[in-house]
This record gives structure tokens, C-alpha cells and sequence, in this order.
């Protein structure tokens, strides 16, 4: 069973109903901490990922926790290893490709055991696993979704920047139909990437996932609450990142602010939330971000190279809008109750 | 012999490759034989990258130890590079770089070319070209060579980009007119004008692979093995195969087993972290008994490693990774010619022996680029066909038949009257699970039968690279990549007096014994020379022929060079030399 609401503002709320008081709201906390991922990391410039996994750290530390991480092999393990300073007084342990969730499974199992050893206190401690979208979609999907099933308490950030960035752009299981990579070239025989991304946030719900949000960098009080949200409510807890990449997404490096607006704008990227309530196993579904004016996917294509080739054949881009107008649809029916058609709607553009 | 190296230095993304690359498609195009190796940065974007050419007038296999011409476009560049210039070298420079204390005397250029290429074009990056237009200058490329070797590669850009170009070209080669001094005899040796192709190992693996008939590629992105699927899927898919990029190696290498069995030739390529997660699969596809070509292109290990950098040690992985009793053919190639023939022989001899077979080749190979002669796949055995005659037995087809050929019959899945299952359990002729101590004896001898089979197949005479021929007081062995600098080592050596050869033998599993032996009946030491800690090649010539062995292991992500293979090869001999002394001593 399942409910679906929307908020008139952008972004989320500190409240959950799997929370018995709200989080507390981020301009609470007064002056922000600089120490997330602090200088040192060697991300691209215009990285989408660096501004992500800087506004999580900064969530979890806000929470006054210590942050245990876990993560997976790929850019953001690349850009942060060679000068682990960078990480500030988060505890790192990065482990192969395949394996965040276990790790993720391995470093809760013993804090809960120092705990029943009274040795730590488990509440002093955020768990959080960190990968990209190879390492949740491909490779680490096993891990991940054993790690869901065995409802441990803990936050999965997967940092979705659409291909295999840090080894020379190859598609990977998240990467958008229609994408030209090295080895999704866009060719006479094959016109790019053929296959359609699954979506990670259903994928965890059916795996039982307590909690699972979708966020953005540019939204930084909607991303930062999400994660916050996702620390403090019991069971684990997905929440995926929309990261920019000029590098694979052959973009200009200054763009971020326009792709994520006509990403948001085109839905291309949909900010939502979903809790569940697992003594009635209801899935509560929130929209947090409703485009003023829809604008269509051909916008979004345009900033980005890697979608050149598909730019020139009109019935690759009908294809993708479809994707995306079948993927609204689920939200149609709570904007109709509410008086707005989908097409004019509410908000802030 | 007359051979020129050229060595660029600079910051990735400043145009380091761009360089290094028209120098080499200029000098594949003059008739040259040319070997380059070039290091990648850690770094996703940034980070300092250097590419060397080594030019000759002869088929070399080795980029060069100490180079005639260094071009360093920072700072840090030249000082990490300078040393490695020779003393009567010539040194290409950044105007505000300043010259670190130095032994060397070189000429030295100090050029503006950011200056040039803002000044003069207006931006930075054309930079790259300035650098190319002086050095057409200094090493006497021609001017025309270089233009029309921009005017291809900016075909496709608007004709402002190439206009662009060229003048920056035209500024670098003038600024070298008027300032800079040609010396003479430095500079391109002179070509045979043979038309020659110029390609990385990876492209070679792909060609050889597709030469040799391959259908279905299936991978997962890992570098430095990456480039293989990505050549394939821009070519593949034109010669009727399919590439299919799966979740992860295990997934891989799984489709692989599928697809072969199905009936047509697959391949997966991967490096050190995707044979680990492979080596269950590796167990079943021999048990099992099922052809496939996987190629390890390995990196500094364990673990994640040094994903960029090279090293050699896969091989006890290769050869013995996963549990059991688990047969494979493991082969080596030594150069990037070989790397096309090599992995079309990989092809025919999994087709034939009906096993994985590995082709083990590592970073240094599978980037470097070379120049290779054309109509090396006519060189390519081809597999006969899959042969299903024979296996009827009882009125059922018997898979795993045993009779004197060890190798079984084989059908397509649907072939009429030879329905069969194939299993990774322990099985009997017809594949039944069986597990009496009878069958898993006799099907484990079966099993390794192959193997021993393989050592007389005509395929395989030439299975070894020999440097020098005959008797010889120290014997190098080496494999793989390690090979290029023993060859130059082996003749630096001869020249100092010593009396040296060397074998690099391309198949590891089995090794070839009859060769091998005659080698070790002939040398009077064995010094054995390669990129891991703990010398495994050195372990496995010593397991298997219980011989003395002087290892030679460096682990520095980086290829040998030949003077430290001289310096053990006159250590071996004087060693030799101090023995017979002693002997000699004792003795009267």
C-alpha cells in the first residue's frame, strides 16, 4: 500500500512520520561547518560530486556523530585517497568495487558488538556507505541490496554521475538511454547506449529500505535534511545523488546551476522521498520539487555533448520523453486532486 | 642500427599525447619502426604525463632508456626528466623554466611556447602546436608531413579550428628558424617507406581477436583493459559480433561460458582485480571443458592497486588461480605484433584443447604503441570446426568420452541425437554428476592430458622469442613485456664481452619443456628478470625444473630498463667467474 503527497516548496521537511520529533531544520544549527570534504580532493573542476559528498558530511557532522564511511571504488574514492586529509575526522575504510554494503555490514556489525560490550556507545556513530553509480547499479548491486534486506541502520549514498568517470567514461547500468561512452559509442550500426536505466529507488524499496530519497547538490537544504533524515530513522537508508560530470557529460565546466535546473525542470531528475512504516508496510511517497513550466527533454540534451549524437535523430529524443512523461505519471493523480495538471504548475521554476 | 628518442613532458591535458602522437603517425608514415611508452596520472583530469618515441631504422622492441631529446613543458617535468636526457642530448624548454644543478651538458632551448601560443595565436591551448612546429624544425620532420597529418586530424572541425592550427604551427616553426641552430645528424633516422600500421596492444588484442573470429565480447570496464571493449564496440558490431558490457567480471566471464558453449567464439578482457573475481568461473569453464580467451592485462597489485601503473604479477593467478585441479593455457605475448597473432593463437588453441586459455599481457604492453607490419592475421591458425562424431554412445552422446584423444567430442547445443549437459559438478562421459574416486581420477588425468598434449602442436613452434642462439655462460629468461629491455640488455652485454642469451618463452601453461630445457643444458646460469616482488616466473622455472635462479624483480609500476639487466647479468658472470676460480683454486 502506498500514499503520495507533494510539498508546495522545494525540497523536503525535517519531519518524518517514522520519526517520532522532526530533524532539526539546517539554518537551526546557526553557522554551518566548513569540514565536510575539506581541500585536498582532487575532483575535476565543476565535479557535481565533490559539492554532494561535501553537503552529506557536513549533514551527518551537523548530527554530532562520529562518521564511520565505507566506500566503494570509483571517482569519489579516486579524487579523496590520495590525500585522505580531505575527509577531515571522518573514519574511511575503502574497500573493492563490489563490496560497500558489505563493508557498510561488516563496520555496523562491530560497533553494535563494542556496543553490547560496552565499550562505544552505537549512538555515537553514523555508518554511512558511499559509492557511485557503477558501484550501486552494477557491480555492488548484490552487496547493496543483501545489505537492504538485512535491515541494518545505516545511510547508502550513491553518487550517481551516470558512467564509469574516473576510467575513461564507459556506460554503466545508470547510464541514461541514448548516451554516447566509450563503449556506448554513438554509431551507424548502434546509436549510443541502447538500454534504459533501472531506477535505484525502486529497486530499494523492493529490497525493504526504510528510507530512500533522491537529491541534488544545488538543493543543499533538501539534500542535507534527506540525509539527516536517512541517519535517524531506523533501518537502512538509500539516498542517491544527482552529480554533475563535465568531464563524461561533455559539458562546460560552469553549467552545474543550468543542467540540474532543466534536469529538474525537463524531470529528467525527479526529487522524491519515500518512507515506510513497516508495522502496516505503507510506502509514503513525497514530491519534492514540482517544475513551475515543464520544459521538454530536448532543453536538457542541449547543454551536454555526450547526448550530441542522439540530438540529431528526433525519434531517440521522443523516445526519452516518453521515458520520462510514463515515469510523471505516477505522480499525476495527487497533482490533479490538488488542481495542477502537470504541464502549468506550481512553485518555483 | 640508427635510432632517435624523444621524450614530451608535461601536464595532462596540455597536449603531451596530441604531440607524441603526430610524431608517430609522421614517423610510421617516413618507414620507421617506432615503440612508445607513456605514463597516465593517477589523476582523473591533471596530473603530470610524459609520452617517449623511440624512432629506428630497425625493428626495435624497447622505447628507449636515455633520450637524444627532451621536451618539458613545466617546471616539474623537467626536473623529474632531466636526468634521464643523455649528456649530448638536447633539451627543449618552457622560457620561464629554471635549470635544476645538473651533470649533463646538453643543448638547451629554452622556447616561449605559452607565450607563442597567447601571443600569437591567442590561446593557450594551442600550445601543443607550437611545441610540434619547433620540434619539425629541430629533428627535420617535414613541414608538409605536419600539415597534412592537421589537416586529417581536424577533417571533421570547422575550417577556422585547422586554419588555427596550422598558424601555430607556422609560429613555432619560425620561432625555431630564427632562434634555434640545427645540429647535424640529430634528428628522425631516415624510413624505408613501408607502409606500417601503428597501433596500442590493446587495438592489437581486438584485431587479433576479431581476426581470429570472434562473436560475442563480453566485459566490464577496468583500466588498463578497457580500451579492448571499447575498440570492439565501434568495430565488432560491423563484422556481424555483439558487445555486451555486463554488471561486473563474474557476469562476464559467466556469458562467456554461455556463449561458447552456444556454439561461437567469446572473449572477455579484464586486468588483475577481474581474474580474481573470475577464477570460480575459470575452474568451471575447465571442468567443464568449455573454450574462452580471457585477457588479463595486468596492474600493480594486490587489491586495487596501482590501477595505471604496470606490473607482471598475474602469473601464479593466471596459472593456478581457482580451487582445485583446475587446468588452462596461459600465454604471453612479448610485443604488440605479437599481441594480434598471439590472441588469434589464444582462439584456436581454446577451440582445440576446449579450455580457457589466458593472454596475460600487462599495462606497459597494452598501451605502448607500435608500429607493426601489415598482414600479420594471415598468420592466424584458424580452429577446425566443432566436431560432434564420435561421441554417440549407448544411444546418448557422450560429452566427456574418454579414449586415447583426450579431447571429447564437442556439439552445438541443438544438434540432432547429441543433447548433452555440460556441469561444473564432477561428471562421467555423459556428464552425470559423479563423485566415486574413480571418475574424479580418471577425469582430472583427462583434464591435464590436454595439457600435455599441447607442447607438440605445430602452432606452438615458435612459442619462444630468442635473443642469441647457442651456448652461453648466462642465460636470461624472461616473458611478456619484460623482454623488449632483456633484448637491448642482452646486447649491451655482448658488446661489454659477456657471454649472454635470453629466452622469453610466450606460452606459461604449459611451459614449454623441450625448449626450455635445451636452453637451461646450454647456459651455465639462469638470471631470471621481472615486474613482482617475488620473482614468480623465477618460482615456477624453479618448481618445475628444480634449477638454481637469479631473480630480478622491480616493482616500481614501471617497465625494466636494460642497464639494470646488465648490471645482473655481469654480476651472474662474475659470480660464474669467481666459481670456476675457486674450483680452479681447490683443484690445484
Amino acid at each position: 500500500m502506498f500514499r503520495v503527497l507533494f510539498n508546495r516548496e522545494i525540497g523536503t521537511t525535517p519531519y518524518s512520520f517514522l520519526l517520532p520529533e522532526p530533524v532539526r531544520e539546517i539554518a537551526d544549527y546557526g553557522a554551518i561547518p566548513t569540514t565536510g570534504l575539506t581541500s585536498g580532493h582532487q575532483g575535476c573542476t565543476g565535479c557535481g560530486m565533490v559539492v554532494g559528498t561535501n553537503q552529506v558530511l557536513r549533514a551527518l557532522k551537523l548530527m554530532g556523530k562520529h562518521v564511520v564511511a565505507s566506500i566503494g571504488t570509483g571517482c569519489n574514492e579516486v579524487i579523496t585517497t590520495q590525500n585522505t586529509s580531505c575527509w577531515g575526522d571522518v573514519s574511511v575504510d575503502h574497500n573493492n568495487f563490489p563490496n560497500t554494503g558489505a563493508t557498510l555490514s561488516g563496520n555496523i556489525a562491530v560497533l553494535n558488538a563494542l556496543g553490547r560490550a560496552g565499550a562505544v556507545s552505537p549512538e555515537a556513530f553514523t555508518n554511512v556507505g558511499i559509492a557511485g553509480d557503477g558501484g550501486t547499479y552494477d557491480i555492488g548491486l548484490q552487496a547493496l541490496l543483501a545489505w537492504i534486506a538485512r535491515g541494518e541502520n545505516g545511510v547508502y549514498i550513491c553518487l550517481n554521475n551516470q558512467a564509469y568517470m574516473n576510467t575513461g567514461v564507459q556506460g554503466s547500468g545508470a547510464t541514461p538511454y541514448g548516451t554516447a561512452t566509450s563503449t556506448t559509442p554513438f554509431g551507424k550500426e548502434i546509436r549510443g547506449n541502447q538500454r534504459t536505466p533501472q531506477f535505484l529507488p525502486d529497486l530499494a524499496l523492493a529490497a525493504g529500505v526504510s528510507y530512500v530519497a533522491t537529491a541534488t547538490p544545488l538543493y543543499h537544504r533538501d539534500l542535507m535534511l534527506k540525509v539527516q533524515k536517512a541517519a535517524a530513522i531506523e533501518g537502512p537508508s538509500v539516498v542517491e545523488i544527482f552529480s554533475v560530470c563535465p568531464e563524461g557529460w561533455k559539458s562546460e565546466t560552469d553549467v552545474f546551476h543550468e543542467i540540474t535546473q532543466l534536469a529538474l525542470a525537463s524531470r529528467a531528475w525527479i526529487l522524491y522521498e519515500a518512507e515506510r512504516e513497516r508495522g502496516t508496510n505503507t510506502v509514503l511517497f513525497t514530491l519534492n520539487h514540482v517544475p513551475k513550466k515543464i520544459a521538454p527533454v530536448s532543453d536538457y540534451l542541449e547543454l551536454q555533448e555526450r547526448f550530441a549524437g542522439m540530438r540529431r535523430f528526433p525519434e531517440m529524443v521522443a523516445r526519452v520523453q516518453n521515458l520520462l512523461d510514463a515515469r510523471w505519471s505516477f505522480w499525476k493523480p495527487v497533482l490533479e486532486a490538488n488542481g495542477i495538471d502537470g504541464e502549468e504548475s506550481i512553485g518555483h521554476a | 642500427m640508427h635510432d632517435f628518442t624523444l621524450r614530451i613532458a608535461g601536464e595532462s591535458g596540455e597536449g603531451v599525447i596530441t604531440i607524441g602522437e603526430t610524431v608517430a603517425r609522421i614517423a610510421a608514415r617516413e618507414g620507421l619502426h617506432l615503440v612508445t611508452f607513456r605514463t597516465f596520472p593517477a589523476e582523473i583530469k591533471g596530473g603530470p604525463c610524459m609520452m617517449q618515441l623511440r624512432l629506428s631504422d630497425e625493428q626495435i622492441s624497447y622505447h628507449g632508456e636515455k633520450v637524444d631529446c627532451l621536451v618539458a613543458l613545466n617546471q616539474y617535468a623537467l626536473e623529474e626528466n632531466l636526468p634521464d636526457l643523455k649528456n649530448n642530448g638536447t633539451l627543449l624548454c618552457e622560457a620561464e623554466c629554471d635549470l635544476p644543478e645538473s651533470d649533463l651538458a646538453p643543448t638547451i632551448h629554452k622556447v616561449p611556447f605559452e607565450r607563442i601560443a597567447v601571443r600569437e595565436i591567442g590561446s593557450r591551448i594551442s600550445k601543443n602546436i607550437v611545441v610540434l612546429g619547433v620540434l619539425s624544425h629541430l629533428l627535420g620532420i617535414p613541414r608538409k608531413s605536419v600539415e597534412d597529418f592537421l589537416a586529417e586530424k581536424f577533417a571533421k572541425k570547422s575550417k577556422a579550428i585547422l586554419e588555427h592550427n596550422l598558424r601555430a604551427l607556422e609560429n613555432g616553426i619560425g620561432f625555431a628558424e630564427a632562434h634555434i641552430e640545427k645540429r647535424s645528424g640529430f634528428g628522425f633516422p631516415a624510413g624505408d617507406k613501408e607502409r606500417r600500421l601503428l597501433m596500442t596492444g590493446n587495438e592489437a588484442i581486438a584485431l587479433g581477436a576479431a581476426a581470429a573470429g570472434l562473436k560475442c565480447f563480453f566485459g566490464y570496464p577496468i583500466t588498463p583493459a578497457s580500451e579492448i571493449m571499447e575498440w570492439l564496440a565501434v568495430h565488432l558490431p560491423k563484422l556481424g559480433g555483439k558487445v555486451l558490457q555486463t554488471e561486473d567480471e563474474i557476469s562476464a566471464i559467466s556469458a562467456v561460458a554461455g556463449a561458447s558453449w552456444a556454439g561461437e567464439k567469446a572473449m572477455t578482457a579484464t586486468s588483475g582485480p577481474g581474474v580474481s573475481l573470475m577464477s570460480e568461473a575459470l575452474g568451471l569453464l575447465s571442468i567443464a571443458e568449455i573454450p574462452a580467451v580471457i585477457v588479463d592485462s595486468q596492474r600493480g597489485g594486490p587489491s586495487t592497486g596501482m590501477p595505471t601503473k604496470t606490473e607482471q604479477s598475474d602469473l601464479l593467478l593466471a596459472v593456478y588461480g581457482s580451487h582445485g585441479d583446475a587446468p588452462r593455457i596461459v600465454i604471453a605475448p612479448t610485443s604488440v605484433a605479437d599481441c594480434i597473432t598471439m590472441t588469434g593463437l589464444a582462439f584456436y588453441l581454446a577451440e582445440k584443447y576446449q579450455m580457457p586459455v589466458i593472454v596475460l599481457v600487462d599495462q606497459a604492453l597494452s598501451a605502448r604503441v607500435e608500429t607493426v607490419n601489415p598482414g600479420l592475421v594471415k598468420n592466424i591458425p584458424l580452429a577446425a570446426a566443432r566436431l560432434s562424431s564420435g561421441g554417440e554412445r549407448d544411444g546418448a552422446f557422450a560429452r566427456y568420452r574418454l579414449a586415447d584423444n583426450p579431447v571429447s567430442p564437442a556439439a552445438i547445443p541443438g544438434t540432432e541425437g547429441c543433447e548433452h549437459m555440460v556441469t561444473g559438478m564432477e561428471h562421467d562421459e555423459f556428464g552425470n554428476f559423479a563423485c566415486d574416486e574413480e571418475t574424479h581420477t580418471v577425469m582430472t588425468v583427462k583434464r591435464f592430458r590436454k595439457l600435455a598434449a599441447i607442447e607438440d602442436d605445430p602452432a606452438l613452434e615458435d612459442s619462444c622469442l630468442y635473443i642469441g642462439q647457442g651456448p652461453a655462460d648466462v642465460g636470461v629468461v624472461t616473458w611478456g613485456s619484460s623482454s623488449g629491455p632483456v633484448e637491448e640488455a642482452i646486447r649491451e652485454a655482448r658488446r661489454l664481452g659477456i657471454s649472454a642469451r635470453a629466452i622469453a618463452p610466450k606460452i606459461l601453461n604449459p611451459l614449454p619443456h623441450g625448449k626450455l630445457k635445451k636452453f637451461f643444458a646450454e647456459v651455465k646460469c639462469v638470471v631470471v628478470p621481472e615486474l613482482n616482488f617475488v620473482g614468480q616466473l623465477a618460482a615456477l622455472l624453479r618448481s618445475t625444473y628444480r634449477i638454481p635462479t637469479i631473480g630480478l624483480t622491480k616493482i616500481k609500476g614501471v617497465p625494466l630498463e636494460p642497464a639494470e639487466i646488465v648490471e645482473k647479468i655481469i654480476e651472474a658472470a662474475n659470480g660464474l667467474h669467481a666459481r670456476s676460480e675457486q674450483r680452479n683454486g681447490t683443484a690445484g
